[in-house]
């Protein structure tokens, strides 16, 4: 099993563990819901070094990333950070990544139970490219975020408030002038709906910076939080995760993912399905978004969506205990028309019929 | 935790204890510890109905799954802890005892020898940490 930096510090502070994607990562310390609170409340810090970082390097690296994403490059800048995916040829997903644009080269973050698939997607890719590099540099490298809204003061206090963008979906790289070797790479974005930061170091610096961190962000209310909280933080957001809104049978489109693709660049793989998907009218099935009114069982993947005439009419994608609303919410793939926000329909949850309605993208909107 | 000397277990982490002619049945301090004491939702059977050893009566579910609760012997269900169900921080906080499940009257009394002891339990739980 692979081990981040901070391994021992999630085990040296009661951390339990669970095997993710072959990696050996904190599920909770205190508890799910108390870490998704403080999240919400203060700010939360988590162990992202799963996740895969692929550097797209060599004179053409632009162009072949432009090829291989619908991202909208031609807008994007250096400093800029593109929420996109990799699509096949039928403009199913692949993943979601998120590409951080510089002037010669682009860095990639992709999700740790794709990265070998999509590592050698991407290589398969550039064969037909000149002077295009692929380094895969996720165990050279570590991943930390800090999100909520303690999370610039305690960022400030560290690092100092100019050195992190202001805009969302932006990064700066702070380079060390007495090392080459030592740079972090910080962004703002996320996965929780709060406002905070994603931090990229090599992996010998990143315990150093994770204990500075809470040692400046104890008093500010931080804590550490596990992979149970960041899943219901992102759901509560509307925000996807791979393997539930977003898979291999699905479009961009069809989770309602539209907007990130740029369907007039004149190529890149997948537009050709996707816009024949556009012209026959739309993705046959569209994630929507439920809530359950009543306290009952949780709704959760795979459990079938019926109409209140109880037509089978989807499945369910995602599902939790919302620990902000105090109800059972989730997401789910209905035929498009069946259902819209508004609508009742039926989640079968172990053979009987629990009554939800369709409501709006996000759950939780951050009020600051 | 310590466990009540007079239950009896199942490998399923159900106990029961006889009282009176009634045997209650509840889940062990084992089984809430693995869901971090985070129960999101209960669902108790309706009063009345009859119940097989080894059969689901109910669904406990925490933040990350749901489990079903097995019967630990056959008979008909005469009551249950409906504040269980209204809240489920009861059986969080006390399983063996505020945070009871169900009766059950039971119809073949000779099912109660089958439980697993205490100390096989005791076991059973060991063996389940040491994964």
């Amino acid at each position: 099993m692979l081990k981040t930096p901070f391994h021992d510090w999630h085990v040296s502070h009661g951390a339990t563990m669970t095997a993710f994607n072959g990696w050996d990562m904190p599920l909770y310390y205190k508890g799910i819901t108390e870490e998704h609170l403080q999240t919400r409340k203060a700010a939360g810090l988590f162990d992202l070094c799963h996740m895969g970082r692929v550097i797209i390097r060599g004179h053409n690296a632009l162009e072949f990333t432009d090829s291989l994403t619908p991202a909208r490059m031609r807008q994007g800048k250096p400093g800029d950070v593109l929420y996109s995916f990799l699509l096949n040829e039928e403009g199913r997903t692949l993943d979601d990544i998120t590409i951080y644009l510089a002037s010669d080269h682009a860095f990639l973050v992709i999700n740790a139970g794709n990265r070998e698939r999509d590592v050698e997607w991407i290589r398969k890719q550039a064969e037909s490219w000149e002077d295009v590099r692929i380094d895969d540099i996720s165990m050279g490298w570590a991943m930390i975020a800090i999100q909520g809204p303690a999370s610039e003061a305690i960022y400030a206090e560290i690092f100092g408030a100019e050195s992190a963008p202001k805009e969302y979906y932006k990064y700066f790289v702070i380079a060390d002038p007495k090392s080459e070797e030592n740079r972090m790479i910080v962004s703002t974005t996320g996965y929780t709906g709060e406002k905070g930061y994603e931090l990229y170091m090599p992996r010998d610096m990143a315990l150093g910076i994770w204990d500075k961190l809470m040692t400046v962000g104890q008093p500010h209310g931080l804590v550490p939080v596990g992979l149970g909280a960041r899943d219901s933080l992102r759901l509560e957001a509307a925000m996807p995760l791979y393997g539930h809104e977003l898979t291999e049978e699905t479009t961009p489109f069809a989770a309602g993912l539209g907007k990130f693709v740029d369907l007039e660049k004149t190529a890149f793989i997948g537009r050709e399905a996707l816009l024949a998907e556009k012209e026959k009218g739309g993705p046959t099935k569209r994630l929507l978004a439920f809530e359950m009114e009543k306290r009952g069982p949780v709704a959760r993947q795979g459990h079938e969506v019926y109409s209140t005439e109880e037509k089978l009419i989807g499945t369910v994608a995602s599902g939790i205990f919302s620990p902000t609303l105090q109800k059972n919410i989730g997401t789910c793939f209905v035929e498009s028309g069946a259902a819209s926000v508004g609508s009742q329909i039926l989640l079968d949850i172990r053979g009987r019929k629990h009554p939800a309605v369709v409501v709006k993208k996000p759950f939780y909107k951050r009020s600051y | 935790m310590s466990r009540p000397s007079d239950a009896r277990y199942l490998k399923s982490h159900e106990w029961a204890r006889r009282e009176g002619n009634v045997v209650v049945v509840g889940v062990s301090d084992f089984a809430v510890d693995q869901m971090n004491k985070e129960i999101v939702f209960l669902e108790l059977p309706a009063v009345g109905r009859g119940i097989a050893a080894g059969e689901s009566f109910g669904v406990i579910e925490s933040v990350k799954a749901a489990s079903d609760l097995y019967a630990p012997v056959s008979g008909k269900i005469v009551e249950a802890n409906d504040k269980a169900s209204e809240s489920a921080e009861i059986v969080a906080n006390d399983p063996f005892g505020e945070g009871w499940l169900i009766k059950i009257e039971p119809s073949h009394p000779e099912e109660w020898d089958k439980l697993l002891s205490p100390e096989d339990y005791q076991k059973v739980t060991e063996a389940e940490e040491s994964h």
